[in-house]
């Protein structure tokens, strides 16, 4: 090809290739986007297999042809078909044997295969702003399709039109700012370099990018090179003294290398680098520097040094690269996507570029979104855009159902943004505000299966080991900063330990040389300030809440277990046919499993490694099961009385914390009393869980069997304050109250009839009386209760139940089964939906009136605060509301006793060792918590037991909770078979038909046989044997 | 350069500008710790340790790196810096392996002098005790991973310094380790054993075998003065303790000539050879026998005057080293043609002397080639002619200014050699004519550039491509040098020194001519005219009827193959020495004599500067200076 000798030429030969360009799209065009991850995802396979077809059906209206990636990387290989007249359809996930369908209906029957097409309308499309991959869609490899689309328009328009004043205040005028992290003006940087002293300076462009989950620059480098040849080529001109450019491109990016190779050998083909550019005697030429895979070499000065053929070590500034940089050299360094930014800004004018972004933060970033999200790969946003509505909008959330907890931003150089912060806008300054940096633009995103202590543990290991080591702080610090986390997650930490990493990060951060140093220590300090609790836990109670720091535990399952049950334990014998033994391994820990075992939120299942080969194992049910054993095959476990003491202990309330706090002391020998308001024992097992999620009778037999311990529980007897045990001769005292006062929504109406508390409500039924509802039942809340209320009225003859939620679905509190089973039984649940007035006639409830709501930004624990649609009301005629909207104790007159309360009116004690103000008493469960679970409760009778022991025994009050059992019980250590590794989904447990179960209290759950037990117990891969060994 | 002011601290202070800050602080008696900085090396502001806060820089920033300006306000010691400083400090004892109790350093420690200093009594880390190997292959140094710091003093040094670039860091961050050359044991390395690092190094992690345990320098007494061994007349700084040298410094290592060789920094410290401590002669059983001074010296002295008598002046002969100080050899001069007026009196280079004398002679050219050409004329050199020397085993500091020369001021080397190219790695055009062709290979080089036209190479050996270089380099150098050593002295060929000769006519810019002699004092030996004997005394002894023979070896160590021919035929051998070397074995008469550190000695460098080189310590008992015994000799000559 001839070289563009002048800028006429060069418009003469763009109106050529633009017109056979137009040629071209009179076809229909099938576009295989082929990056680097949908070339390992099979792309060049697909579109062998298009031109395969297209040759064989003799397609002639079909060009088939090469793309750039559209970022969507988890669905890979991505072709989008664009028809002249209906426009373009994107097709994903699709892989080589699809193409023949898709070439068969779409091509030649001209219907869209709806199955793998994907939704242009969806968040994750609609909500981005495509500018510097604008040309995903052209083959990267074609000067011809970059120039017919305006490239080097820009190019010759600085060359011709503008000084290289203008091209710099241009720049200026747009707000462009460093893309490689800091953010630095780059027509300030470009300035100083035009104003330092030398006839020989250079331009360089970063693409290095080295953060772990970031691949943003490879991208543009793939997909748009030219946008990075002409951009280099104007900065050189805006520069002056400029006639070499380097791009440094990493060696771990081959296709980029090869492509923007290929970019710059076409444009010296075109005389568009070279000598006498466009004939207006410019002069620049360009060549790639491959860098040799050090993190490091992404710092300014140490790229420059390594493209000087040194170690890539960064020295100490000042000087700066713009008076001292190549070669000693006046030099401008950017990262790719500032450069690639460039070309647009001065064909399109500062005011195309800047009419996005926020008042600071101009144009638009390109993201990585990687980690526990459910679309990871590359978008495009404008800065300012709030994180929450990437990750939750863009990114679609987080995948099975896990809790969001917070975005790495920055890569190892940034911080830990957590959940409350979702709001934040992604711009340079309220990134930095947070502790974290921008970076080049990766959001490794966090579920609460991280921990992160333990990702910053990670961070820092990849910082270690890419300092270059020449500062003391850096080289010496990070190694020290780690080995202090790493004590930390062995469960070996001190809290001064704390303290020494932030003196430590602090220092690391303020005297280290380049940006490695200075930067290493965020991700520690961010999750120090962020998640401070995280370390505690780690450091004062040896658990890692997010069950992963090994050295904490023997499995994840026991370790997620608020009592720490030995499920592995039981599983095994269960799997050993052993069941009595498994019975009695559980009773070691939990003197109620066959509550338990029925009404448990299972957070052990939740962290589950079976779960990362299909399913958890079904815990829940297997501890049903071998409670239901002993049950059917009257067996009890009780164990011996450890000595008998003279020691007198009351226990306020005989819900699950009172009662296992008394089953503990009891064993311990303490004589203890229990003293219960209702007239029955269990609390809310009794009287707020249904019959049908858990037998009355079953329930009796547990609290049988804990007062054949010797624990006197006597019921009707209701104490109101702590004062008058301690007189008569008790030395110690648990207040477990529960929370057994429910909220009022606070709306005209709720005192018409008809309106019940959906606790009282349970709790009528609960003891037998009869309760009419009416035909028609509205529920309002999300929570347990809501849906124990709705089912309990289905049960009790309702005709119709509404559950109203005002919020989304997936913000429900309730456990997901439960909210399952409800909708099988034909509950209809409302959402985004509030009750705003009651409706009465005659005093009886008529109908509710309600407002649609509308998610907007997000609160604090993550999820999107309603708001009211005004002129959305509607009525819902409905004769009974059940109120299930939050639950507090009632512990007003616990006041006098010098026990605080907080404004929830829940008891304050130490969280540790659940002390109060008052010495001797003791406060857990439901009462201190606020409403929670069984299981919590459990282990907060078992923890305030442990303090009794301890405060009675004139011991210091721990925060460790004993955890021993009161025998041993052999386990088998067998490792599961090749066969159990196999894939195998979690046993189904049967259920009574929905139809048939509305109709009675009975148990609607039925249990495992004792064949399928073994079945299912078999599925586990023995964590506890791994860790042992 | 113009004068700024600063705000050190709130007082101000004066400065220049262009230098750092810390140039500045310590330049203002203003103290600011360091341990990375080295006067006289590349500052990389890498320990951190003298980090200062200047207003308006967001960071601490160390003060060895940062360009002072006018006006700027520095607090060199607020409550932040010293507590980073501390951690700093902490960081560096816990990172690797420090026992102070263990360590060679103990004492004489930078490391733990700032550790005193900022009362780290005890780390707040962890120590991370990692498993660092020992290097010890090296003859003279050590290299301790255990107690390096990665300040890379020892490796700015090594390159910046001494050149070679033996040292770098190797692996990254954490890992990093002081390497030589691509991981090597320092012992089969480049290394050059010139002890620059171990001189650098702030804490034990290199350390000098011959210095190890044996004292610490703020317990010694100092003596500077110079190294008479190889002629360059380095400066040292000895450091003394109850009377022995236990170590051997540059006294600035930081100056372009402050540099030193294994033999001037490690020769001092050990003894290799068995003194001679007393007088022996050899008794009637022929058996080399003690005797007193008086004795040795009035046997010699009454030999002497009977072969004189009996034989006349021409049957004795004096051969001295060029080792000798130049105190001796006037006393050994006058002793020879004085008292005895033998006219046989030479050096053991002598043969050298009379074919560079001759060869110079011939020279056709006005250049004054005898005037001394000082060593740092390398420096200025933009291009080095080498001919026929191993710089780096005869003289190291000349081969450190070759290679600094070459690396750091861009000058181009040329090497002439027949067999062997040592500093292969800097040389621009290596010339290997065929043996015997040297001569004629250089003139045709000097004619070529003379005529500005290359000649034909012809039988010469050289290449004609290698040829045209050559002429291409020397012809556009401005400023050229010549310097040839043994290979070419030992040839002891007149032509080749002509031929030189005429090289350095043809060069622009009059280039000097340095020859690296064999001895440290011949310089002096042969301007006192010892060797102006026409005839070759050692080779001749036999056939001009020589019968005695006065051989003043000094500290030189000769052993009896260099002088083989000597003995045979004599009557009586008299060996003045300081070692009991074959060669002393079979004298008739063994005068002991002090080594240099032994004596205050007058010496003359390469280009014949006197210099006078001071006691270090005292000489065996009973031994005295080769002069006195000598002149002792004279007196008692009848």
């Amino acid at each position: 090809m001839r070289r563009l000798a002048s800028v006429e030429e060069f418009n003469k030969f763009r109106d050529q290739i633009s017109k056979k360009l137009s040629q071209r799209e009179k076809k229909t065009q099938v576009k295989v986007h082929l990056g680097t991850c949908g070339i390992s995802s099979g792309a060049n396979k697909a579109l062998a297999a298009f031109q395969r077809e297209v040759e064989r059906r003799k397609l002639a209206d079909v060009a088939v042809l090469k793309a750039a990636c559209i970022g969507l990387c988890d669905r890979e290989p991505v072709v989008t078909i664009v028809h002249p007249t209906k426009g373009k359809t994107i097709y994903y996930d699709l892989s080589e044997d699809k193409v023949p369908k898709v070439v068969e209906r779409h091509l030649i029957e001209g219907k869209i295969v709806d199955e793998w097409k994907l939704n242009l309308n969806d968040p994750s499309i609609k909500l981005q702003e495509i500018r510097v991959m604008h040309n995903q869609d052209l083959d990267p490899m074609s000067i011809e399709e970059y120039i017919a689309r305006d490239g080097y328009q820009a190019l010759a328009k600085s060359l011709i039109q503008m000084k290289p004043d203008d091209v710099i205040a241009e720049i200026g005028r747009a707000g462009l700012r460093g893309r490689g992290g800091a953010g630095f003006p780059t027509a300030t940087k470009w300035t100083f370099v035009r104003n330092a002293q030398g006839d020989e300076k250079y331009v360089v462009c970063n693409g290095d990018e080295g953060d772990p989950g970031a691949y943003m620059n490879r991208a543009v480098l793939e997909g748009n090179p030219h946008s990075i040849v002409e951009g280099m080529a104007i900065g050189a001109y805006a520069i002056g003294n400029v006639r070499q450019g380097y791009a440094y491109v990493r060696a771990e990016y081959p296709l980029a290398i090869e492509t923007l190779s290929h970019a710059i050998n076409r444009a010296r083909e075109y005389g568009l680098l070279g000598k006498n550019i466009l004939g207006t005697g410019f002069e620049f030429d360009l060549d790639i520097f491959p860098g040799a895979g050090a993190f490091v070499c992404g710092e300014e000065t140490a790229l420059l040094i390594s493209i000087e053929g040194k170690r890539g070590n960064p020295r100490q500034r000042p000087p700066f690269p713009a008076n001292k940089g190549l070669f000693d050299k006046p030099t401008t360094l950017n990262n790719v996507e500032t450069w690639s930014n460039v070309p647009q800004i001065i064909w399109k004018g500062a005011e195309w570029f800047s009419n996005v972004g926020t008042a600071a933060s101009k144009g638009t970033k390109t993201l990585c979104l990687v980690g526990k999200v459910n679309n990871t790969g590359l978008v495009e946003v404008p800065l300012g855009t709030s994180l929450g509505k990437i990750v939750f909008d863009i990114g679609g959330g987080i995948p099975n159902g896990k809790k969001y907890k917070a975005v790495q931003i920055g890569g190892p150089s940034g911080g830990v943004i957590p959940i409350e912060h979702l709001n934040t806008p992604v711009d340079y300054e309220a990134v930095t505000a947070l502790g974290a940096i921008m970076g080049s633009g990766g959001l490794v995103v966090m579920d609460e299966d991280s921990c992160m202590v333990d990702v910053a543990k990670f961070f820092l290991q990849f910082t270690r080991d890419e300092s270059c080591g020449k500062c003391t702080p850096c080289r010496a610090g990070i190694p020290k900063m780690l080995e202090l986390l790493t004590k930390i997650t062995n469960g070996e930490g001190t809290m001064e330990d704390l303290g020494t990493l932030e003196e430590l990060g602090e220092m690391v951060g303020s005297a280290s040389i380049c940006g490695l140093g200075q930067t290493a220590p965020n991700p520690v300090l961010t999750t120090l300030r962020h998640f401070r609790e995280e370390y505690e836990a780690h450091i004062i109670d040896k658990k890692c809440p997010a069950v992963v720091c090994q050295p904490l535990f023997k499995a994840p399952c026991q370790h997620a277990c608020p009592v720490g049950l030995d499920v592995p334990g039981y599983v095994a014998l269960i799997k050993a046919g052993e069941f009595e033994k498994a019975y009695n391994l559980i009773m070691q820990r939990l003197p109620l499993p066959l509550s338990v075992g029925r009404v448990c939120h299972h957070p052990c299942e939740g962290k589950c490694r079976r779960a990362q080969i299909e399913d958890p194992i079904a815990i829940k049910h297997l501890k049903r099961f071998a409670a239901d054993y002993a049950f059917d095959h009257g067996l009890e476990y009780i164990p011996q009385i450890k000595a008998k003491r003279k020691e007198k202990v009351v226990v306020i309330g005989a819900g699950p914390a009172g009662l296992s706090a008394a089953w503990d002391l009891a064993r311990e020998g303490f004589q203890v009393t229990v003293f219960e308001a209702l007239s029955v024992a269990g609390g809310m097992l009794a009287v707020g869980i249904p019959e049908y999620r858990l037998p009355k009778n079953i329930l009796n037999r547990e609290i049988e069997t804990i007062k054949k311990l010797g624990v006197d529980i006597r019921l009707n007897s209701t104490i109101k304050d702590v004062e008058s045990p301690l007189k008569d001769g008790y030395q110690a005292v648990f207040i477990a109250t529960g929370a057994h006062q429910g909220d009022n929504i606070g709306i005209p109406g709720e005192d018409l009839s008809g309106v019940f508390d959906a606790i009282d409500f349970l709790r009528e039924v609960n003891l037998g009386k009869d309760i009419e509802v009416g035909q028609k039942v509205a529920v309002v809340g999300g929570g347990n209760s809501a849906i124990d209320a709705a089912r309990v009225a289905l049960r009790q003859g309702a005709r119709e139940v509404h559950i109203l939620y005002r919020r989304e679905k997936r913000d429900m509190p309730a456990i997901v089964e439960e909210i399952e089973a409800a909708e099988k039984e034909g509950i209809l649940i409302h959402c985004l939906t509030a009750p705003i007035k009651i409706m009465g006639k005659n005093g009886n409830v008529k109908g509710v009136e309600c407002i649609r709501m509308e998610p907007r930004e997000f609160d604090r624990s993550g999820r999107k605060t309603p708001y009211q649609i005004k002129g959305s009301e509607y009525t819902v005629n409905v004769d009974t509301v059940i109120e299930a909207t939050g639950q507090r104790p009632d512990t007003a007159c616990l006041s006098r006793d010098g026990i605080s309360l907080t404004k929830r009116g829940t008891i304050v004690a130490d969280p540790r060792t659940l002390a109060t103000g008052r010495k001797g008493v003791f406060a857990g469960g439901d009462v201190y918590t606020g409403a929670a679970t069984v299981i919590e409760a459990i282990a907060a009778g078992q923890r305030a037991a442990c303090s009794i022991r301890r405060y009675l025994q004139g011991e210091e009050l721990t925060p460790l909770v004993e955890r021993n059992g009161y025998e041993p019980i052999d386990v088998p250590s067998v490792m599961p078979t090749e066969e159990q590794l196999e894939e195998k989904h979690r046993l189904k447990i049967g259920e009574i038909p929905a139809a048939d179960r509305i109709t009675s209290f009975k148990e609607a759950v039925l249990p495992y046989s004792a064949k399928e037990a073994i079945e299912e117990a078999s599925r586990c891969l023995r964590c506890d044997l791994e860790a042992g060994e | 350069m113009k004068e700024i002011t600063l705000t050190i601290n709130g007082k101000q202070v004066k400065g220049r500008e262009g230098d750092t800050v810390l140039e500045i602080c310590q330049a203002n008696n203003i103290y600011v710790p360091t341990l990375c900085h080295s006067k006289g090396l590349t500052d990389v502001g890498a320990c951190r340790m003298c980090v200062v806060e200047i207003e308006r820089e967001r960071r601490p920033v160390p003060a060895c790196t940062y360009p002072a300006r006018d006006g700027l306000v520095v607090q060199t010691h607020t409550e932040k810096l010293e507590k980073y400083r501390r951690l700093i400090l902490e960081l560096m004892f816990t990172e690797r392996n420090h026992l102070c109790a263990q360590c060679v350093a103990s004492g004489d420690c930078e490391l733990q002098s700032l550790a005193y200093e900022y009362q780290m009594d005890n780390a707040r880390y962890p120590y991370s005790w990692p498993a660092l190997p020992l290097d010890s292959v090296n003859d003279y140094l050590v290299i301790d991973h255990n107690r390096c710091i990665l300040c890379g003093r020892c490796i700015r040094t090594c390159d910046e310094i001494v050149g070679v670039h033996t040292l770098d860091f190797g692996h990254r961050g954490w890992k990093d380790m002081v390497v030589a050359d691509l991981n090597q044991p320092l012992g089969t390395s480049s290394c050059i054993s010139c002890g620059a690092c171990f001189q650098a190094c702030p804490t034990g992690a290199i350390f000098s075998k011959r210095s190890a345990y044996k004292g610490k320098r703020p317990d010694c007494q100092e003596i500077t003065t110079f190294c008479p061994i190889c002629g360059i007349g380095c400066a040292i700084k000895a450091f003394v303790k109850n009377d022995k040298v236990i170590r051997i410094d540059s006294p600035d290592p930081s100056r372009h000539d402050g540099l030193l060789c294994y033999m001037g920094r490690f020769g001092p410290l050990s003894q290799e050879h068995p003194r001679v401590k007393t007088p022996m002669i050899r008794n009637t059983q022929g058996k080399l026998q003690r005797c007193s001074m008086n004795e040795a010296i009035d046997m010699t002295a009454r030999k002497l005057s009977q072969l004189k008598a009996q034989n006349g002046s021409s049957s004795i002969a004096g051969v001295a080293s060029g080792q000798a100080s130049s105190q001796s050899l006037k006393a050994f001069k006058e002793l020879i043609t004085g008292s005895l007026g033998s006219k046989f009196l030479d050096t053991l280079d002598g043969d050298q002397y009379r074919a560079v004398v001759k060869g110079i002679g011939a020279f056709q050219g006005k250049a004054d080639l005898r005037a001394g050409t000082p060593l740092e004329s390398i420096f200025d050199a933009d291009c080095i002619f080498l001919a026929g020397a191993d710089p780096f085993k005869s003289h190291p500091v000349a081969g450190s200014y070759i290679v600094r020369a070459v690396r750091q001021n861009k000058a181009k080397l040329i090497t002439l050699d027949s067999t062997q190219n040592v500093l292969s790695d800097y040389t621009s055009v290596w010339l290997q004519p065929g043996k015997g062709k040297e001569a004629s290979a250089v003139n045709n080089l000097a004619r070529s550039i003379n005529d500005k036209q290359v000649k034909e190479a012809g039988e010469t050996g050289i290449s004609q491509k290698k040829l045209t270089e050559a002429v291409k380099i020397l012809g556009e150098a401005k400023r050229s040098i010549i310097v040839y050593g043994e290979g070419v002295l030992q040839r002891k060929s007149a032509d080749l020194i002509t031929a030189l000769c005429n090289l350095a006519a043809a060069c622009g810019g009059k280039p000097g001519i340095l020859s690296l002699r064999a001895n440290g004092n011949s310089r002096a030996a042969w301007d006192m005219g010892i060797a102006n004997n026409s005839l070759s005394v050692t080779n001749s002894l036999t056939q001009v009827g020589v019968k005695g023979l006065y051989l003043l070896l000094a500290d030189d160590y000769i052993d009896a193959k260099e002088l083989s021919a000597l003995p045979e035929g004599l009557d009586f051998l008299i060996v003045q020495t300081s070692y009991l070397s074959p060669l002393a074995q079979k004298a008739n008469v063994v005068l002991p004599s002090p080594t240099w550190t032994e004596i205050s000695g007058e010496y003359s460098t390469l280009d014949g500067t006197p210099i006078l080189v001071s006691r270090l310590v005292q000489p065996p008992e009973g031994v005295r200076t080769d002069w006195e015994t000598i002149n002792e000799i004279a007196k008692r000559i009848k």
